[in-house]
């Protein structure tokens, strides 16, 4: 059977309509047949059915998470502050994990690494998980989100995430296309810092730069390819 | 950790910098503009502690000399 990879896109807020676009750039980039769950599509029944069809080596997984799950869309749910919400648990530690078994994942969600990312590689049997251990955080303009080319604020954060998933599917490691990303960050900080005194833009961005930078890592095995 | 007098004043004093038109998207805690912004430091919530904890980051990040290691 051919590679592929999977993708989940829900979109029902302003941070999922950014990931969402985002991923949509990796997709149309790679060489990799893509499986895309995308919207109410993003659900935990099709995201383990087509796993278990298609056998993805890799994993885009998009959407709002905590220290143990990680959100579709569609289904409702009681959230931890007792809210019914229209998003549904996908991924989950002690849970559903072996899904991941033998993947690649890339969990652009906030938190997850270091509770649910362990457990998909201890647990689980994922390969390698690469996330982020607190909040993922990014500016925009929103008065430009339909007009890409001119959102320079928001294209150094996809810059510096995209350039993850765009790695793995180009075979690089897994390492390799977390230091990708930690190093398009510190470009990009440094460039801005060559300016930051007369840019209000560069000194309000630059802090959340070095936070994404900070936060990201991976477990798992950092030699791995898909 | 909880954000101190001085830590909060110098970051207040960052945010009224920042321009009007950029939103700060903060996880499932959706966007935040500047003022929005301000009012968390100032209240010394969640998405406060994360702004002061991020731009203090930041600037003490200038005392180390690795700072911003390029690996590849």
């Amino acid at each position: 059977m051919d590679k592929c990879f999977l993708t989940t896109t829900p979109h029902y807020d302003e941070v999922t309509y950014y990931l969402r676009k985002w991923t949509g750039e990796v997709v149309k980039e790679a060489k990799v047949p893509c499986i895309s769950l995308d919207e109410t599509n993003a659900t935990r029944a099709n995201l383990q059915k087509r796993i278990a069809s298609h056998h993805p080596v890799f994993l885009l997984i998009n959407g709002h998470g905590s220290t143990t799950e990680i959100h579709g869309q569609g289904g409702v749910y009681r959230d931890a502050n007792d809210r019914m919400v229209s998003r549904e648990v996908i991924l989950k530690a002690n849970d559903n994990e072996s899904i991941t078994a033998n993947t690649i994942v890339y969990a652009r969600a906030c938190k997850s690494l270091s509770q649910l990312g362990k457990s998909c590689v201890e647990h689980g049997g994922a390969t390698a998980y690469i996330g982020y251990y607190l909040k993922f955080v990014f500016s925009a303009d929103p008065n430009l989100a339909t007009q890409d080319e001119h959102d320079v604020v928001a294209n150094y954060f996809k810059e510096i995430t995209n350039v993850i998933p765009t790695s793995i599917l180009k075979g690089h490691t897994v390492d390799e296309a977390v230091c990708r990303s930690k190093d398009a960050a510190a470009r990009i900080i440094k460039r801005l810092e060559a300016f930051e005194s007369e840019n209000p833009t560069a000194q309000a961005i630059l802090p959340f730069l070095y936070y994404d930078l900070g936060m990201l890592g991976y477990a798992g095995d950092g030699n791995a390819t898909i | 950790m909880t954000a101190t007098p001085d830590e909060i004043r110098i970051v207040l004093t960052r945010l009224e910098c920042m321009p009007a038109n950029l939103k700060l998207y903060v996880g499932d805690a959706g966007g935040f503009s500047k003022e929005e912004l301000i009012e968390h430091v100032k209240a010394k919530d969640e998405i406060g502690e994360l702004i002061v904890s991020a731009h203090m980051r930041y600037l003490q990040s200038f005392k180390k000399t690795d700072r911003l290691p390029i690996t590849v």
